[in-house]
């Protein structure tokens, strides 16, 4: 597999890094929860972009379903 | 065909491995997640970094914000979850216990107020300093260091848990690196 996907999720932020290993060069998304509205959108529309780039986009999924509903403003909480 | 000829890039050639979970080295691929100074309430529970995909975390730095005595630093826990299950978890009592509570007790018989860092240190999980106030013997900042390396093929989070009764905020800071 040469294209990966990482998210990683803190406080007020999500990240998405896409890392094409033949390009060695890593594609950044960053969804600020402070300004974006709509984030579960946001990560749609950037699963169909990385899709079209022939992405994996599996673990994108699993966060949606996972986090989708839950991203909110701040951090996460279990309490 | 050996496991060392399998079409994997340079920088993360299988190291070992074992049935059905691939260990890798190389820190070529290594990235930092940082979650900032964040509230947590007293009694409540929150995640401050998930990192999603295959991957391996190498260490990261974790601090600690409030009115920490020593009762107090039983009750504040960080939790390290490893595929969605809880893996490992300490108090800040457990950290400076790896140290033989040099930390601590450096703070506690030092009389005044500032910035105490320990003499000793342990390699993996190290209480690195804090700032002590003499007056309410408590660390209202503590900082720890994390040292050791954990895989993971689906996620990982460190949670902070506060089971004190006033609120806190705690950073953390976590490096990583992904796998294909």
């Amino acid at each position: 597999m040469k294209k990966v996907l990482f998210v990683i999720e803190t406080p007020g932020k999500v990240k998405i890094i896409a890392y094409d290993y033949e390009k060695l060069e890593p594609r950044d998304y960053e969804i600020d929860l402070e300004k974006e509205f709509t984030p579960e959108e946001r990560v749609k529309e950037i699963i169909d972009e990385l899709e079209n780039k022939k992405y994996d986009t599996r673990i994108l999924k699993q966060f949606l379903r996972k986090r989708g509903k839950k991203l909110r403003r701040g951090a996460l909480r279990h309490g | 065909m050996s496991i060392y000829y399998m079409d994997r890039p340079d920088f993360a050639p299988i190291v070992l491995n074992f049935p059905g979970r691939p260990l890798y080295s190389g820190n070529a691929l290594a990235l930092e997640a940082v979650a900032d100074w964040t509230a947590i309430t007293a009694g409540s529970e929150e995640t401050l970094v998930s990192i999603y995909g295959t991957g391996r975390f190498s260490g990261g730095l974790l601090g600690f914000g409030g009115s920490f005595d020593w009762a107090n630093m039983a009750s504040v826990e960080a939790r390290l979850y490893i595929d969605g299950g809880l893996k490992a978890k300490w108090t800040l009592q457990d950290f400076e216990l790896y140290i033989a509570l040099n930390l601590y007790n450096k703070a506690y018989n030092s009389g005044s107020d500032g910035w105490y860092y320990p003499d000793v240190m342990h390699p993996m999980i190290s209480p690195i300093g804090g700032r002590w106030n003499a007056t309410d013997k408590v660390f209202e900042e503590y900082y720890v260091m994390l040292h050791f390396i954990v895989e993971f093929v689906e996620s990982m989070e460190i949670r902070i848990v506060n089971n004190t009764s006033s609120d806190i905020t705690a950073i953390v800071r976590a490096i990583a690196g992904y796998y294909p």
